[in-house]
């Protein structure tokens, strides 16, 4: 019977020792994965410190807060729309307009963009969808540029909208972003470095204002003068043909090599879900595309223009939607004076376009006509 | 779901509570639930081919075990190691013989006609059978030699042969070693969870912050061998061996280190291979699993060192040719055995015609370094067989190689645009890769597992080194990248 006894304790001894083992091995475990998260937040922390590590594509976007006044004028697409158009002139007779285009925007990011900022959306007003000859593809070339290209939207919009959300990219790229910088970790110190000592030199120069202020009428006419000469020198380099037309070139290729289905169904479901969206927030769509230079649409096989046009005025048509086609536009395909490379406008030439389509587009002049605007 | 799925990261914590609470007279069949659901979550037909040859080799056993004659134990092994071959040469090799047939008969006949063509037979590649096939087809020999009585308990043979930590890519385990575990499964205590643990975060961090990320640039130059040309190409083949071995060895850590948290022991894989002084002790070193169960069921039964150095370089062809073919159905992995076949018969032609056998501490340190040095460079050639896609893109890099040689600082501009990776990344980059590398010669020097080492040490320098290698995993990682393991494809 004691034995028994005896036996009973050296087992409950034994368990309560090896679950105690236990317990500690764990609560060790717990720590060391307690310090590692502490020091990858400090980490983030020292990453996020470094301004070159920011989306700063999306700054505009910091704009549209509490208290912004709708916008009447917007519009989506890609680096087509996000560099040819500008509302300077229109916002400065007092309507508000926001360009909501970012590079390598596609349809469903467009949406998603639109989603976030629907209160931003005035209703009555217009939104202009550029179509680019990529649109109903992907105007990325490589997965790991399409993959990089959707992080950017974890940054600013809700994951209810962002098209195939995943938690993990949220938690790399957005909420941890030192989690997927790689080698960007290396440079925040030497970053930071530059920043302090471009910040100390900024207030030695407000410092010492009094002193420049008296030297810089005359450097000013230097500067002036020599940048005359390098906007000539450049002017001169862009206009050597080869140079622009080798751009139009990579720029076809980047859009149509190694790109079959051109027309994906997918692509056309959400550019009618675009449509829908804008309809269902009073906004009146138009659909666009954007002005191109001869060295880029001369590239493209007629039949595939063809069927571009056919395609775009079908869906046109089925959601009762206007299309104006820009793209051969005589005007612009010739003057490279308003081309930033081939497929993009330059500054000039996305407020000549700008001020162009808010004449020509009868949708865009008949609201502002309403808000006693002259285009 | 692999090893590097963050599913697995939920998988295995309640495993391990479930294991804790199941009476230990029920483990087995709690580890078999989950093995065989673990290999039906890869596919549900690669759990019918495990369980139809499990169930061959089980009755087999028995068979061999309680055989009255001979003769009768003798057949029955034959009987098993075809069953269990067959299945082997069914799912992994038939298309390639009959593609090879096809080719050889289009040879033969008059003006090439391909009448003779037979059609060539797509089979699923069942995950694992390579190992598996293996591990059953040791146990069937080791009964058979009456080494150990069969197992008459089927639940925990088919354990035996499905466990999930090895079951896609080894260890190759034995029967004597791991069925008594099986029989009597144990709560792991507090040592083994730890050391667990440690080997799976050494594991991850070979897996995950070097292999993976090296396999984004090898994968770039090994598709498209022909847009790159000079340096680039041996750089290429140095990542692959330091990618395959961190990948392989990755997978074998994590494997052994989840096994323990279960309190079952498996063996050791590698120890160190890069640092051998010849290919023997790299055999000796690499996948040690797999080299073991050549040498104790092939090479000693071919007569293994006995019977003069003619029998004994033909014994080591046959098994680097075996298991080269092993590795996969085609001709480059085929080289790759003869190759090494090749170095280690090389290796005993010169030593033997050369004084009498020496060890690696009989050379002088300068010559051990050469040695290691030289070792390191044929086995990192013979991997560009290994990992080419065929013997063609094997030549394109040996030709690339020396292409602009002759201007070196050309050669090292161009190596530089092919990388196409700015400089800093490749710092980056090799941050993790010096840590091995340091690593391995500490446990190389110290003679003991880097794993083991670490937890000798001192408290604040142990724990700074685990907090450091979770960070290091965090941050070196490929974010969003689920790479398979390489030898998950064997």
């Amino acid at each position: 019977m004691q034995r028994t006894e005896g036996n009973e304790n050296f087992t409950r001894r034994r368990r309560v020792r090896r679950n105690t083992r236990l317990g500690s091995t764990l609560l060790k475990v717990a720590g060391v994965c307690f310090a590692a998260i502490l020091v990858v937040l400090f980490l983030n922390w020292l990453y996020l410190q470094d301004g070159q590590n920011r989306y700063h594509e999306l700054d505009k976007f910091g704009w549209i807060g509490e208290g912004y006044e709708p916008s009447y004028l917007s519009n989506v697409g890609s680096s087509h729309g996000a560099y040819g158009l500008d509302y300077s002139e229109i916002e400065a007779q007092g309507l508000r307009c926001f360009n909501f285009a970012l590079p390598s925007q596609m349809f469903d990011q467009d949406l998603a963009v639109l989603q976030q900022f629907q209160e931003g959306l005035a209703p009555g007003g217009v939104m202009l969808i550029p179509i680019s000859y990529f649109s109903f593809n992907d105007e990325t070339v490589t997965e790991v540029e399409r993959e990089g290209r959707a992080t950017r939207y974890y940054q600013f919009v809700d994951p209810e909208y962002i098209p195939d959300y995943d938690w993990f990219v949220d938690l790399t790229t957005h909420r941890m972003p030192v989690l997927s910088g790689g080698y960007k970790l290396l440079l925040v110190p030497s970053h930071i470095i530059e920043q302090k000592k471009a910040d100390r030199e900024a207030e030695e120069a407000r410092l010492s204002l009094h002193v420049l202020a008296a030297e810089s009428e005359e450097s000013a006419e230097t500067a002036d003068a020599e940048a005359e000469n390098s906007d000539a020198e450049a002017a001169q380099e862009s206009e050597e043909p080869d140079e622009f037309e080798q751009v139009g070139w990579d720029r076809f290729v980047r859009h149509f090599e190694n790109k079959p289905d051109y027309f994906l169904p997918e692509r056309e479901q959400q550019l009618r879900d675009l449509i829908a969206f804008c309809r269902e927030k009073e906004v009146t769509p138009v659909l666009i595309t954007m002005p191109f230079h001869r060295a880029y649409t001369d590239l493209i096989h007629e039949d595939f223009l063809e069927t571009f046009d056919q395609e775009v005025d079908r869906i046109a048509q089925e959601t009762g939607t206007n299309y104006y086609n820009y793209g051969m536009d005589e005007r612009f395909r010739d003057n490279r004076a308003l081309f930033g490379n081939a497929d993009h406008l330059n500054e000039e030439g996305a407020l000549y376009f700008t001020q162009l389509i808010c004449s020509e587009i009868p949708e865009i002049r008949e609201m502002l006509e309403q808000h006693g605007i002259t285009p | 779901m692999l090893f590097n799925n963050l599913t697995y990261a939920i998988f295995i914590p309640v495993v391990f509570i479930l294991y804790r609470i199941v009476p230990i007279r029920y483990r087995w069949a709690l580890l078999l639930a989950v093995s065989y659901w673990f290999c039906a979550q890869l596919d549900i037909r690669f759990l019918l081919v495990l369980f139809i040859q499990s169930l061959f080799a089980y009755v087999f056993g028995i068979l061999i075990d309680t055989a009255k004659t001979e003769r009768a134990r003798r057949r029955f092994t034959a009987g098993a190691a075809a069953e269990l071959l067959g299945g082997l040469v069914i799912f992994k090799y038939l298309g390639f013989f009959t593609e090879n047939l096809n080719a050889l008969l289009y040879h033969l006949t008059p003006h090439g006609e391909n009448f003779l063509q037979i059609p060539v037979p797509q089979l699923f590649v069942p995950i694992g059978i390579s190992f598996y096939t293996l591990q059953v087809l040791g146990y069937i020999l080791d009964v058979s030699r009456g080494k150990y009585r069969a197992e008459w308990h089927f639940g925990r043979f088919l354990l035996f042969a499905s466990f999930f930590p090895q079951l896609i890519s080894g260890p190759i385990g034995r029967g004597d070693k791991l069925l008594p575990q099986y029989r009597r499964l144990r709560k792991p205590n507090g040592r083994q969870i730890s050391m667990g643990l440690k080997r799976m975060a050494w594991g991850y961090f070979k897996k995950l912050a070097i292999a993976d990320v090296l396999a984004v640039t090898v994968n770039k130059i090994f598709g498209a061998p022909d847009i790159y040309i000079g340096l680039i190409f041996p750089a290429s083949v140095l990542m692959y061996t330091i990618e395959l071995y961190c990948d392989f060895s990755g997978y074998s850590d994590i494997a052994v280190g989840t096994a323990q948290l279960f309190g079952v022991e498996l063996d050791q894989n590698f120890n160190t291979p890069y640092l051998s002084q010849n290919v023997r002790e790299f055999w000796n070193r690499w996948h040690i699993s797999l080299s073991g169960w050549f040498r104790d069921y092939l090479y000693i039964p071919l007569g293994g060192s006995h019977y003069g150095i003619p029998k004994r370089v033909r014994n080591t062809l046959i098994v680097m040719l075996t298991s080269g073919l092993w590795h996969g159905a085609s001709w480059t992995f085929l080289f790759w055995g003869l190759l090494h076949g090749l170095y280690q018969s090389a290796d005993v032609l010169i030593t033997r015609t050369h004084g009498p056998k020496k060890v690696n501490e009989d050379y002088p340190k300068p010559v051990r370094i050469l040695r290691t040095i030289v070792t390191f460079s044929l086995i990192s050639f013979a991997w560009l067989f290994f990992r080419a896609d065929s013997m063609k893109t094997a030549l394109t890099f040996m030709k690339g190689t020396f292409t602009g040689i002759e201007d070196p600082i050309q050669y090292l501009k161009t190596f530089v645009i092919c990388l196409d990776m700015p400089y800093m990344q490749m710092v980056w980059i090799s941050i993790p890769v010096i840590i091995l590398v340091i690593a391995d010669f500490v446990s190389f020097m110290k003679k003991k597992e880097i794993v083991e080492l670490v937890s000798a040490g001192r408290p604040a320098v142990r724990y700074t080194v685990y907090v450091l290698l979770l960070v290091g995993i965090l941050l070196f990682s490929q974010k969003g990248v689920t790479a398979e393991f390489i030898y998950s494809g064997f």
